[in-house]
């Protein structure tokens, strides 16, 4: 497992295999490194030595796309589901304007991903190829801030990154990293820590002033 | 006595009076009589006698003079000719016609367009007497199609050799029921070069050669074939004569070859349609020639002394068109052999006999001095033979040797795939992404 200090690691993809151009190639490399290219198509079917190289390869780039995943997206799914961001996202949704500072504990988010690849020879299914991957952010000391149900801003955090990549029940690819959550945060939109929560109803129109009652005539009471 | 003398007197006044009567007493003249004619046969022919449906037949009549409207028996004044008709089979449809004075007469019936190939009576009948008739029968032949001709080629120049080929001339024949025959004309007029010159016709069919007139226009010209005895039975086809031809380049040199050591020889060309002729030893221009008007010439060149022996190439192409050559090969043969100095012949040696020779090593001079005069010689030849066949250097090959280069297009070409190898594979690749699952776990404080 090789350790990579990660200036800014924005995708899975950067951690695992570093930068974008050079990523496919990289991925091919470890593909065929580890063996998880072999006998990719079972059974007879005539291809060349050259020709199943050739869908390594192949493999290769559609894999590579799966890594197309943003690491502090899946970190926000993970805040999502914290009990006291939920509860601070409810409370400044419902008052408009508020805040809320929230020191969360140390916690872990994991993201799980089993995407996979058709192989079709000819048009008849020949073998599907399963992809594993897991990424895991350790995160310790955040404070983040709340507002209007959004996780707005971090004021501290620290966070550790950890991504395997399997094909074929083969670890082809693994890296940690570190992600820098205050930095991260400035520079995206407000996080909605409510995802679910229905749609804001739009404003109902204000009530038209009610007339005065006009005053009761005295009662006239007696003998009279 | 004198009653055998009545008697004599008697007798002949009558033969006297007989004479007188017959030749000398004038005596009336009879009643002039028409002079007594055979009366002509009265017959009708057809021309043709035969042909398909819908053919047109001639009918000439004879001896229908006593066809008149009088009657049989001619009257003092002459009668006037009856209608007579002619029809086919006896149909409602006759032709009318009247016959001459001399008896004859001439019209046409149509063979009906349905009628079946069989033996059919045309008859002419007078209408005053129906004892005048005649017939004639008709062979209705099968309809096998109109007439065509084919031409092989359909153009070409002056000159040119044409096939031709002939259909559907089933109705030419000739007398008898014997074949027919056509003839082959050029613009209507005969054509002299057409083998044979009357075409036998074999079921309708023939095949026949002819040249175009060398005097033939570059335009259309009419080739027709017509049967001999039916005009009727014809067909035409178009012919084009176009330009002249181009005759093609060619350059010959006589003699082919000379042995070594020089020579004269003579370059020939024709067909050079230029007005400058460049002529080429081994790709190397030597001189130029102007062709004459029917683009030859000649020409006289000298071969090198020391040309080696080897094949060389003439070329002559025209100045300006180098495509339009020829090339010709011309050799230098073998060196000449250096011919043996003929050796005086040997005396031959006695015999040496039994006695003692105070010289016993002396040996006949003859016979020393021929074999080293041959043994020289053929030192000489050999040592020829070697210095002569010396190789070339660079020098010789850089000034006697060229290269042309003839570049031809590329072809390009694709081969199915053998049935040993591996097949054409397509292998598709399809990814199912997955957003994944996020799970959050507190820790422990």
């Amino acid at each position: 497992m090789t350790t990579t200090p990660v200036v800014e690691p924005l995708t899975v993809r950067d951690l695992l295999l570093g930068p974008e151009t050079r990523a496919p190639e990289a991925l091919a490399e470890s593909l065929r490194a580890h063996g998880a290219v072999t006998g990719l198509l079972p059974g007879g079917h005539g291809l060349t030595s050259a020709a199943d190289r050739a869908v390594g390869r192949e493999l290769a780039t559609v894999v590579n796309g799966f890594l197309d995943l943003d690491l502090v997206s899946l970190a926000a799914s993970g805040w999502s589901k914290y009990k006291a961001l939920q509860e601070a996202a409810r409370r400044t949704s419902r008052s408009p304007g508020s805040e809320e500072v929230v020191a969360l504990a140390t916690h872990t988010i994991s993201s799980t991903h089993h995407p996979s690849v058709d192989l079709l020879v000819d048009g008849a299914p020949a073998a599907t190829v399963p992809v594993n991957l897991t990424v895991l952010f350790r995160i310790s000391g955040l404070v983040g801030v709340v507002r209007d149900g959004r996780l707005v801003a971090a004021r501290s955090g620290q966070c550790a990154v950890e991504a395997k990549l399997a094909v074929r029940d083969v670890v082809v690819a693994s890296r940690e990293g570190g992600l820098d959550i205050p930095a991260a945060l400035r520079l995206r939109e407000p996080i909605d820590l409510l995802p679910h929560r229905p749609p804001v109803p739009p404003a109902a129109p204000p009530r038209p002033p009610v007339p005065p009652v006009p005053p009761v005539p005295p009662v006239q009471w007696g003998r009279g | 006595m004198f009653p055998y003398a009545f008697r004599a007197r008697r007798s002949l006044t009558a033969v006297l009076a007989c004479a007188v009567f017959a030749w000398g007493a004038p005596v009336a003249a009879p009643a002039a009589t028409p002079p007594v004619r055979a009366a002509a046969a009265r017959s009708i022919t057809l021309d043709p006698s035969q042909g398909p449906p819908g053919s047109r037949v001639g009918v000439h009549g004879y001896g229908f003079d006593n066809c008149t409207t009088a009657g049989i028996a001619p009257e003092p004044n002459p009668a006037e000719a009856a209608e007579i008709h002619v029809t086919w089979e006896g149909d409602d449809d006759p032709s009318v016609v009247t016959a001459g004075a001399d008896g004859e007469f001439e019209t046409d019936v149509t063979v009906p367009s349905d009628a079946t190939p069989d033996s059919h009576k045309v008859t002419a009948r007078c209408t005053v007497n129906s004892k005048l008739r005649a017939t004639a029968d008709f062979q209705v032949t099968a309809d096998t199609g109109p007439t065509a001709l084919a031409l092989d080629p359909a153009d070409g120049p002056a000159g040119t050799s044409v096939a031709v080929t002939g259909s559907g001339f089933d109705g030419c024949t000739g007398g008898g029921g014997e074949a027919g025959s056509v003839t082959l004309t050029w613009d209507g007029g005969p054509l002299p070069d057409a083998t044979p010159a009357e075409v036998p016709v074999d079921r309708g069919a023939f095949a026949a050669e002819f040249a175009v007139p060398s005097d033939a226009d570059a335009t259309d010209h009419t080739v027709a074939a017509t049967c001999v005895g039916y005009e009727q039975v014809s067909a035409e086809q178009r012919f084009t004569v176009t330009g002249a031809p181009v005759s093609q380049p060619e350059v010959k040199v006589d003699p082919a070859s000379l042995p070594f050591g020089g020579g004269s020889a003579t370059v020939s060309g024709s067909g050079f349609n230029c007005p400058e002729v460049a002529l080429s030893w081994e790709g190397e221009q030597w001189d130029t020639v102007a062709p004459d008007g029917d683009g030859a010439f000649d020409t006289e060149f000298q071969v090198a002394p020391d040309a080696a022996e080897a094949s060389y190439t003439v070329r002559a192409e025209c100045t300006d068109d180098p495509g339009a050559g020829a090339e010709a090969t011309f050799s230098v043969t073998g060196e000449d052999p250096v011919t043996p100095t003929p050796t005086p012949p040997t005396p031959t040696p006695p015999t040496p006999t039994p006695t003692p020779d105070p010289t016993p090593d002396t040996v006949p001079v003859g016979l020393v001095v021929g074999s080293g005069l041959l043994g020289a010689a053929l030192l000489a030849l050999a040592g020829y033979a070697f210095l002569g066949h010396r190789h070339h250097g660079p020098r010789w090959v850089h000034d006697h040797v060229s290269s042309r280069l003839r570049p031809a297009p590329a072809a390009t070409d694709v081969a199915e795939p053998s049935e040993t190898g591996p097949p054409t594979r397509s292998v598709r690749l399809e990814p199912h992404p997955d957003p994944g699952e996020q799970t959050l776990r507190e820790e422990d404080p």
